[in-house]
């Protein structure tokens, strides 16, 4: 190791040279406390062996001044001095040193109080390298976390029942939870979602939240086999996944909360358990009410083989019904007092009728507020279930054709009738245009890029409106691609290429590029004409 | 065809026969017009015709004006529909053309020596 040797005394500092470099260590050597402080911030030595009379600035300063600089605290000190007395020995000890060797000294004893200091200095060097490489590794730790969470954890929403919209999110503390959520879409008349938070934090929770989504997903299938593909009773499926893993979280004596429900779209009806999780708001756009629906469920694996009710209420238009984890509820303030339900509940009576998104968004920034900080003790995560208004009544339609240059006119033909008859005579036909325009650069996009390889393949333009919101699909079987994050300043400059993605952006309200796992990708796009 | 040209000696008038600019037919436009990017050149492209016009298209407008700039020529734009000019400030490029409202307004502004 790299020893620094601080005395006037050029014969001391020749013969603890001497010593040292016997031992096979590198010795550096400065005889004033000014040149000593201006080698350190240079470069750190594990041992440093100090003279008390240095000068101007004796050994004392000196050691605090060494204390005070970045990594200061990893070095071995060890003063070498005539001063003895009690009161002496308290000010080295105070100045930060961590031992002392009294001058003069005999050979012998000099070599073992060196050889001592070599050995703290040794394990500090071991002891600090252990804990950068555990900073490390609980970085990657949480870089994995993160990973899994927005892999395994989060499930994306379904895009294609109409009246129904659906936002989801989950806003993950410094460190990896379980919070978790997916959507199970059944046909076109039913789907479900789950949402829940495994009790612990990191990766282990997270891996658990993993597993119980498996387990769900198991149990569908396992029990649609059984039902000849129709949806099994939600009691049947959490009876199942009771059965696999509680008396594994019983072992680990951990615990997890979450809401199964079932959206039944013709009957417009929710079927619902909650199994010790955050109550559901839903507010009630017919009475301009919002309710808080209790669960009577215990979590998963409080006990084993437990029982699992069901309940079933109705649902109409305009109503939103929110789901959320209790790292909404249990924010704390300075003053310690939680955010609490009823804050939720006022927040989700105020603001339903803003888009999803912004809906959400906002309740997390009123609880960062709220809190004080934007450090979170736990996970944040949302789901909100919007049911539209049937103020105009939706209708779809679609086109299919060939992915191929040719198509482009056909498709802002088809997009321009659709949108002109929508927003009817008495409208304001302008942004018709600019909706073509949209259309027609991710169309291109699509037979440029995705079909670069084969063109011509399938291409389906998929549009339907509810409440004055324009949605487009458009649906693929060419190389998906995510495109990277726009940089509205490049349009200060004028560019050859690139604009495509940029116009999409600038008319679209929302735009989403999907993968789905059936060979199909999806660009999906909404214009929203209540924005404008 | 997508153009027909209006020779002059100093400038010409690149007049869109065809109605959208899109990404099936701006590579033949870009064919089209190539011939005519010499050195020193001023060209205005009468747009009264043109209904509609993507980034496709955008693309090679901009292509032209950088190629004629390079050789020491000018591009004008003139006549556009609303929807193209709507397009234009959509992606900024407003002020990177030299677009008149009229082609007599164009070609009065080419310097009196090429007139």
């Amino acid at each position: 190791m790299n020893i620094l040797l601080i005395d006037d005394d050029r014969d001391i500092r020749l013969l603890l040279k001497m010593l040292l470099s016997n031992y096979g260590h590198a010795v550096s050597e400065c005889d004033n406390a000014p040149g000593a402080l201006e080698i350190c911030q240079l470069e750190s030595f594990p041992l440093m062996v100090l003279d008390w009379e240095l000068g101007e600035i004796d050994g004392i300063q000196l050691c605090r001044q060494l204390r005070a600089l970045p990594h200061g605290d990893e070095s071995v000190i060890l003063m070498f001095t005539g001063r003895n007395s009690p009161e002496e020995i308290q000010m080295i000890l105070e100045a930060g040193a961590n031992d002392y060797m009294q001058k003069p000294a005999d050979i012998k004893w000099l070599k073992i109080r060196l050889q001592i200091a070599i050995r703290q200095a040794e394990n500090q060097m071991a002891r600090k390298q252990a804990e950068r490489q555990l900073a490390i590794a609980r970085t990657k730790e949480v870089e994995i976390g993160s990973k899994i969470q927005q892999n395994l954890l989060l499930g994306k929403p379904p895009l294609r029942y109409h009246g129904i919209e659906i936002a989801a999110r989950s806003i993950a503390s410094r460190k990896v939870d379980g919070d978790f959520y997916d959507f199970y879409p059944h046909d076109d008349a039913c789907f479900d979602l789950v949402i829940g938070d495994v009790m612990g934090k990191g990766i282990p929770a997270a891996l658990l939240g993993a597993a119980i989504k498996s387990r769900i997903l198991q149990a569908m299938n396992e029990l649609k086999s059984q039902t000849r593909g129709l949806p099994p009773d939600l009691s049947r499926i959490l009876s199942y996944v009771d059965a696999e893993v509680t008396p594994q979280l019983i072992e680990l004596g951990t615990f997890v909360t979450l809401v199964f429900v079932r959206f039944y779209l013709e009957k417009k009806q929710i079927g619902m358990i909650n199994c010790g999780h955050p109550r559901t708001i839903h507010f009630r756009n017919s009475e301009k009410k919002s309710v808080v629906i209790p669960g009577d469920n215990l979590p998963l694996g409080v006990l084993a083989n437990g029982a699992y009710s069901v309940q079933t209420f109705s649902y109409g238009a305009g109503d939103l019904i929110f789901f959320y984890s209790d790292g909404i509820t249990e924010a704390r303030n300075a003053q310690r007092v939680f955010f609490g339900e009823e804050r939720v509940v006022s927040f989700v009576h105020e603001k339903n009728r803003l888009p999803l998104g912004e809906f959400i968004d906002g309740l997390c920034q009123t609880v960062e507020k709220f809190s004080g900080t934007d450090a979170l003790n736990d996970d944040r995560t949302c789901v909100a279930v919007k049911i539209m208004d049937s103020g105009n009544s939706s209708c779809s339609d679609v086109l299919e054709l060939d992915g191929q240059r040719g198509s482009l006119a056909r498709i802002r033909e088809f997009v321009k009738e659709f949108c002109a008859a929508m927003i009817g005579e008495t409208g304001d036909l302008q942004p018709v245009n600019r909706i073509v325009l949209a259309v027609n650069e991710a169309a291109s996009n699509v037979i440029r890029h995705a079909y670069k390889d084969h063109p011509g393949g399938p291409l389906r333009i998929c549009v339907s409106h509810q409440d004055r919101r324009i949605e487009f699909l458009i649906e693929h079987r060419g190389q998906p691609f995510q495109p990277p994050v726009l940089e509205t300043e490049r349009f200060r400059e004028p560019r050859e290429s690139g604009m495509g993605l940029y116009i999409i952006d600038e008319i679209m309200d929302e735009v989403e590029y999907l993968v789905r796992g059936d060979g199909w990708n999806t660009i999906r796009m909404v214009y929203d004409l209540r924005l404008k | 065809m997508l153009l027909t040209l209006d020779i002059n000696t100093d400038y010409r008038v690149a007049n869109f026969i065809c109605d959208e600019l899109d990404a099936e037919n701006s590579e033949q436009f870009a064919r089209e017009i190539e011939t005519h990017l010499l050195p020193g050149m001023h060209i205005i492209f009468d747009m009264k015709n043109l209904r509609f016009i993507d980034s496709s298209g955008l693309g090679v407008l901009l292509t032209c004006k950088r190629k004629l700039q390079d050789a020491g020529g000018i591009m004008k734009l003139c006549c556009l529909s609303v929807t193209v000019r709507e397009i234009l400030e959509l992606v900024r490029l407003v002020r990177v053309f030299e677009i008149y409202d009229s082609r007599e307004a164009a070609i009065q502004s080419i310097p009196d020596s090429l007139n």
